[in-house]
């Protein structure tokens, strides 16, 4: 899928999530008597926004709008397979903990970031991922005494 | 010369452990954020914020604060070593420092980066003083209608002068303002937009978001950046002040700086422009104007001592009117509230001591970033050429367990998640993601603003350009949304060939 089109899914998004603000917003109420209701900022809101994705779109299709960014395979597939361990953390953080859960995550992202490992490359990594929950332990849990979530480990 | 005197108190104040501790780790963060090609101010203070309100009040805001100001020495190292922007606001300091760097004297352009900082800081300091009372007195007469004019032109300067695309930077906007919407209806009651979800109910904490879109969208943009590239060489002693240098660029350096807080002050422009208008100035009453771009002094002192100024001309519309005018201010805005105050003219009479305590940490952590920078450039240096694949999983990590902090809620780091996601997708298809946050911030008081004016006025919105304040704002902001809209149309038909 190229940019462009991405950017026109993305514009056509907007202008159903901005017909469905405007709907929503009459059911609110767009005034009560002489008062504005609920419904008065959406309904504004929700015009707004399905008005300028349609422009979008008609900027996007008459070739009017020029992206100079691109979705790269390589920087993409990094993005979603970190957006994906990031996901398995929060699915997993209720039965193992942050702190265990973080320690996990730190070689998943490393590993996506730069697959071939050397032993050095794997030595630091490891180090780092022991380290860096100890180190916030002591800040969350002690020093700001947040209650970071504790798996059957008891960290 | 009162506001000075509370300045010289705030300082005083400044100076307890605590807030050093708390100036300090903020100007360090804020060093290495300067040269980290990937991460900007306004994702260092996000990273950082729900660390930072740990701290507690004005410790808090003076280590954010810190983050801030501290990346904009930190950006100039690797501009000049390397010839790649730590950020933004650094990029012109990319054509003359480094351009001087290449031939042999990196030393002399890092000592002046450093000393045009820090006096384009201490003018920037006391103009914050002096000027920040009056504009929040003028502001204490503003009522609803006055104040929603003022933040309907903040929020559309923001937006039009913030992005390359003016309607995608509305339309950001927009969405901004309705996740702002999400939760209860703070005057009528019922929930809105909440999808059943109970956890909605109290609507989207504007933090949650901020950190999510800066602190991982933006890592998601950079993934696989490597710096590459070699340092050039400088000598320590090179990097004590030069007094000749100095005395050559006093007028460029005071200049810079004045310009660039006054263009600063407006919501929008930020550093970033305030430091090509201050190189662009610096060029053209230069007497060798020819000299720029080929390694002038000029033009390291110029943008050095201009983004430095216009970083404290941001906190002016901050502190004296609660209206952030950039991402990072708009995190700042995060942490004020989040430490229990509400930025805007009130914030002066209420909590005097607080506001002149955080100033008075911004002159410290001036004097702090001159010594640190000059010892620490080695080390700032090579953090630029620390793998990604080391530095991300810390920074990733750091975010998750800090954005749950802020409530405790493995929601909001899916919120966060999903934000993040959002925000990769907006940065690739050139929607700013700063209005999206303003929209998020100042919706709900601008929803709230408009809606108790026409309640007083029982409906009619002629209200709204009965008080001529009101009017003249709304002026301004058909203005700036129009203007530039014209510009380029006169642009586009004269570019056409004379036979159409």
């Amino acid at each position: 899928m190229t940019t462009t089109a991405v950017d026109r899914l993305f514009a056509g998004i907007l202008l159903l999530l901005g017909l469905y603000i405007v709907w929503n917003a009459l059911e609110y109420g767009y005034m009560r008597g002489t008062t504005p209701g609920p419904g008065f900022f959406p309904l504004w809101i929700g015009l707004g926004l399905t008005i300028l994705s349609a422009i979008n779109i008609i900027r996007s299709v008459t070739g009017a709008e020029k992206l100079d960014a691109t979705f790269d395979a390589t920087g993409l597939y990094k993005a979603l397979s970190i957006f994906a361990a990031i996901t398995v953390f929060i699915l997993l953080t209720p039965f193992i903990g942050m702190l265990t859960g973080t320690a996990l995550l730190i070689p998943v992202i490393a590993f996506v970031l730069r697959p071939r490992w050397t032993l050095r490359f794997a030595a630091t990594i490891a180090a780092i991922a022991l380290v860096f929950p100890v180190a916030c332990h002591y800040l969350f849990a002690v020093y700001l005494q947040v209650p970071l979530v504790e798996g059957p480990l008891g960290f | 010369m009162e506001p000075l005197i509370l300045l010289g108190e705030g300082i005083v104040r400044a100076t307890t452990p605590e807030l050093l501790l708390a100036t300090l780790i903020g100007v360090l963060v804020g060093l290495v954020v300067g040269v980290l090609p990937g991460i900007g101010p306004a994702a260092g203070t996000a990273i950082m914020l729900p660390v930072a309100v740990g701290f507690g009040g004005a410790a808090a805001i003076a280590g954010l604060a810190g983050i801030y100001y501290g990346a904009m020495f930190g950006g100039a190292v690797t501009s000049i070593l390397l010839g790649i922007p730590g950020d933004a606001p650094s990029v012109m300091t990319v054509i003359d420092g480094h351009a001087m760097a290449k031939r042999g004297e990196a030393g002399r352009a890092l000592g002046m980066s450093v000393y045009a900082s820090f006096i384009g800081g201490v003018i920037g300091i006391v103009l914050l003083a002096l000027l920040s009372v009056p504009v929040a007195q003028a502001a204490l007469a503003f009522g609803p209608t006055e104040m929603t004019a003022l933040m309907c032109f903040a929020l559309s300067l923001v937006t039009v002068l913030g992005g390359r695309n003016i309607i995608k930077g509305f339309t950001a906007l927009f969405l901004g303002m309705w996740v702002g919407m999400i939760g209860l209806d703070p005057i009528a009651g019922p929930t809105r937009y909440t999808f059943g979800f109970v956890a909605l109910f109290e609507g989207i904490e504007f933090t949650v978001i901020a950190v999510g879109l800066y602190g991982l969208s933006e890592i998601f943009v950079s993934l696989g950046q490597e710096t590459t590239g070699k340092l050039e060489r400088y000598s320590f002693r090179s990097l004590l002040p030069n007094l000749r240098d100095l005395v050559e660029c006093k007028a460029v350096l005071v200049w810079s700086s004045l310009v660039s807080f006054f263009v600063g002050v407006v919501p929008g422009v930020g550093s970033t422009a305030s430091t090509m208008l201050a190189y662009a100035t610096a060029k053209k009453y230069s007497k060798n104007p020819d000299e720029f771009g080929r390694g002038s002094i000029k033009g390291v002192a110029a943008p050095e001592a201009a983004n430095n100024s216009a970083s404290y001309a941001a906190m002016i519309p901050l502190f004296a009117l609660g209206i952030p005018g950039s991402g990072t201010t708009a995190v700042l805005l995060g942490g004020l509230l989040m430490v229990g105050l509400q930025p805007g003219p009130l914030l002066f009479a209420t909590n005097p001591d607080f506001v002149w305590t955080v100033f008075g940490s911004f002159w410290i952590g001036n004097m702090m970033l001159v010594v640190l920078t000059t010892l620490l450039i080695p080390v700032l240096a090579g953090i630029v050429f620390i793998s990604t694949a080391f530095l991300y999983p810390i920074v990733i990590g750091l975010v998750l367990l800090g954005v749950y902090s802020i409530h405790y809620a493995m929601s909001d780091v899916t919120i966060a998640l999903i934000a993040g996601a959002i925000g990769f997708v907006m940065l690739k298809l050139d929607y700013s993601p700063v209005p999206l946050v303003l929209g998020l911030v100042l919706g709900p008081l601008l929803e709230r603003g408009v809606r108790r004016t026409l309640i007083v006025s029982e409906g009619n919105l002629s209200i709204f350009w009965e008080s001529p304040i009101a009017l003249g704002f709304f002026l301004l902001t058909l203005g700036v949304i129009l203007i530039p809209i014209a510009m380029k149309r006169v642009a586009a038909f004269r570019a056409l060939p004379p036979s159409l």
